[in-house]
């Protein structure tokens, strides 16, 4: 699914960890690393809506669409 | 991938105990006259394969199905391991009903050891329906559960 999602880069610029920003939303660590990682099938917009109004940052800040090829060269 | 190659084992086990019990008939049939070492090959390779394709018989009809039930009562009916059972009875079923038909019926006729009339190849669907439907049964029941399980894990990987 070439959709990465740039949660690391918003947590960087906004220098939060994974932790907080988990405790913040709500939901366990655990699963806010599958987000990060990339490894997730699927996203609810109330999730999205929380990690947005925290990070203060648009979806799109969020989620990125790339082509087939550059997503398996990042993939590796 | 083992439950895999175990389902197919157990299939072709029974595929070679079938050949086997083919091989003694058109011996008997055709040749009339073996030899004493022709016989001893003959029962140990049968009841070699005849207990091994007993054991892997017991398993298939038996034990995966047991297995599958404690799954489902602890409340894991999506499991991969389901699946597999579940696909490697049905595969079982239908290849050793399939080389069960071939070595009884489609051998004799087409190496002139029995008539077509003598074989009556009906018959052996007639009596062996209910295994061949209930092998497509369990592969549509796993095709059922597969999907089960990916729409399981969609809904576990959904954040």
């Amino acid at each position: 699914m070439p959709i990465v999602v740039n949660l690391d880069v918003m947590l960087a610029k906004r220098k939060m960890s994974l932790t907080e920003l988990s405790t913040r939303v709500g939901i366990t660590l655990a699963n806010m690393s599958i987000l990060k990682s990339g490894k997730a099938k699927a996203i609810r917009f109330s999730t999205l809506e929380e990690i947005c109004e925290i990070l203060e940052c648009q979806p799109g800040d969020i989620l990125e669409y790339i082509d087939n090829e550059a997503y398996a060269k990042l993939m590796g | 991938m083992i439950k895999k190659v175990f389902g197919l084992g157990a299939a072709v086990i029974d595929a070679i105990y079938c050949l086997i019990w083919y091989w003694r008939m058109f011996f008997s049939h055709v040749d009339g006259r073996h030899s004493n070492y022709d016989i001893d090959t003959f029962w140990i390779s049968y009841m070699i394969f005849g207990y091994v394709g007993n054991f892997f018989c017991i398993l298939c009809i038996i034990l995966l199905p047991i297995k599958i039930i404690l799954l489902i009562s602890k409340g894991k009916p999506f499991d991969k391991s389901n699946i597999t059972n579940l696909y490697a009875i049905s595969a079982y079923l239908f290849i050793y009903n399939l080389c069960n038909f071939i070595s009884r019926y489609y051998l004799p006729v087409s190496l002139k050891v029995q008539s077509l009339q003598q074989s009556d190849a009906s018959k052996y669907f007639y009596t062996h329906k209910n295994e061949l439907i209930l092998s497509l049964l369990l592969f549509l029941i796993a095709k059922a559960f597969k999907r089960g399980y990916n729409l399981q894990k969609e809904q576990e990987l959904t954040i």
